[in-house]
């Protein structure tokens, strides 16, 4: 199959969900998290193209993505993921999510549990009363953040998103996340309805329903999602795996690039 | 944990256990928001099918956008059910 990109027109007329397609080889879908846009993957896209149909996509009402309405569930984000699979013509991918996108992949494992190949969970989180919180300075700024410049609260969620040794080590890298973050616009009325689907996301009670072979990946000093999270969802998925990065904190694909070789590895031996 | 927190803990377990304990009847919290949950996807799946099948605008996107009504205000009720009864 070939590279490419296109957008998948909802049945709504309204919803567009733009997709990109990278390599070739066993097709893995990767799903973004909050506030961001698929090509916030590209550190991913190029670790795993080589041997993989790398997919990625927009989700609803950001980046070339579009939504008649502005209040989402991981329900509704799972849906549109599978989507895009069946404009593809793809019967079974490997899943993998990173936060929000984690939520929408735990939803799409008990869904759609016949499209998933595997699973990797990445600093994501299971919802439910049981979830494990973020302080209440990381939850009031997640609120004061839809209202800040795109430029500002990017570089002011710096705090929360890396780790200390990231912060003062790896500063070129983090000022590259953030000029791709800013390359699109944001949209405030689709942060919040993905603040809404997060926050009404609840898959806890379900997780051992999940059939799928599943990594968990988590930053050990992550302050957005706590890695509390990440033991309980591998204590509770069948036959999980785990693997916690001791250095790192969120948005761990940027502090720890090894780990893209090893998830990669994790598709391979289930494919 | 301040003293409301711990009240609402308290108050949110005594609500669930008396609405697991009235479930037990029709086999208890979890096959009944399973249920809810299947009756959700069959009226939504059976929205969208409509949806596909006729072609004409804007029977065909009024069908779809209920469909996804559907789901929604669905998913609304589980995650909160879920909640409450723990499940």
């Amino acid at each position: 199959m070939s590279p490419g990109s296109g957008i998948v027109n909802g049945l709504d007329g309204h919803t567009r969900l733009y997709w990109e397609a990278t390599g070739a080889g066993e097709p893995v879908l990767l799903v973004h998290g909050l506030g961001l846009s698929g090509g916030a993957w590209w550190r991913t896209v190029d670790a795993l193209a080589p041997s993989m149909r790398v997919i990625t996509f927009d989700h609803r009402g950001i980046g070339r993505s579009e939504s008649w309405m502005y209040a989402y569930t991981t329900e509704a984000m799972a849906d549109d993921a599978v989507s895009i699979l069946d404009e593809l013509g793809i019967d079974q991918v490997h899943l993998y999510g990173f936060s929000l996108g984690g939520m929408i992949v735990q939803q799409i494992a008990l869904r759609h549990p016949a499209r998933v190949r595997s699973l990797v969970l990445g600093a994501t989180h299971s919802g439910g009363r049981r979830a494990a919180v973020p302080e209440p300075e990381v939850v009031a700024f997640f609120r004061r953040r839809a209202r800040m410049p795109s430029e500002e609260a990017a570089w002011a969620s710096v705090p929360y998103n890396y780790g200390p040794r990231s912060r003062a080590q790896q500063v070129d890298r983090i000022a590259e996340d953030i000029e791709r973050r800013l390359r699109n616009p944001f949209n405030e009325r689709a942060y919040r309805a993905q603040l809404l689907a997060a926050s009404l996301h609840n898959c806890y009670g379900r997780l051992e329903r999940i059939r799928a072979p599943t990594l968990v990946v988590h930053g050990a000093l992550d302050r957005m999602i706590p890695v509390a999270n990440a033991r309980m969802t591998a204590q509770r998925v069948r036959g999980a795996r785990m693997k916690i990065l001791a250095d790192a904190g969120h948005l761990y694909p940027t502090e720890e690039p090894a780990v893209d070789e090893a998830i990669g590895e994790f598709f391979a031996a289930h494919g | 944990m301040g003293f409301t927190d711990d009240v609402l803990e308290r108050t949110v377990d005594v609500v669930g256990r008396v609405a697991r304990t009235s479930l037990v009847p029709w086999g208890g919290a979890e096959a009944c928001v399973d249920a809810y949950e299947a009756a959700v996807r069959a009226v939504t799946d059976a929205q969208l099918r409509a949806a596909r099948a006729i072609e004409v605008e804007p029977m065909r996107s009024v069908l779809a956008s209920c469909a996804q009504l559907t789901r929604d205000i669905g998913a609304t009720h589980l995650s909160s059910a879920r909640w409450f009864l723990d499940v």
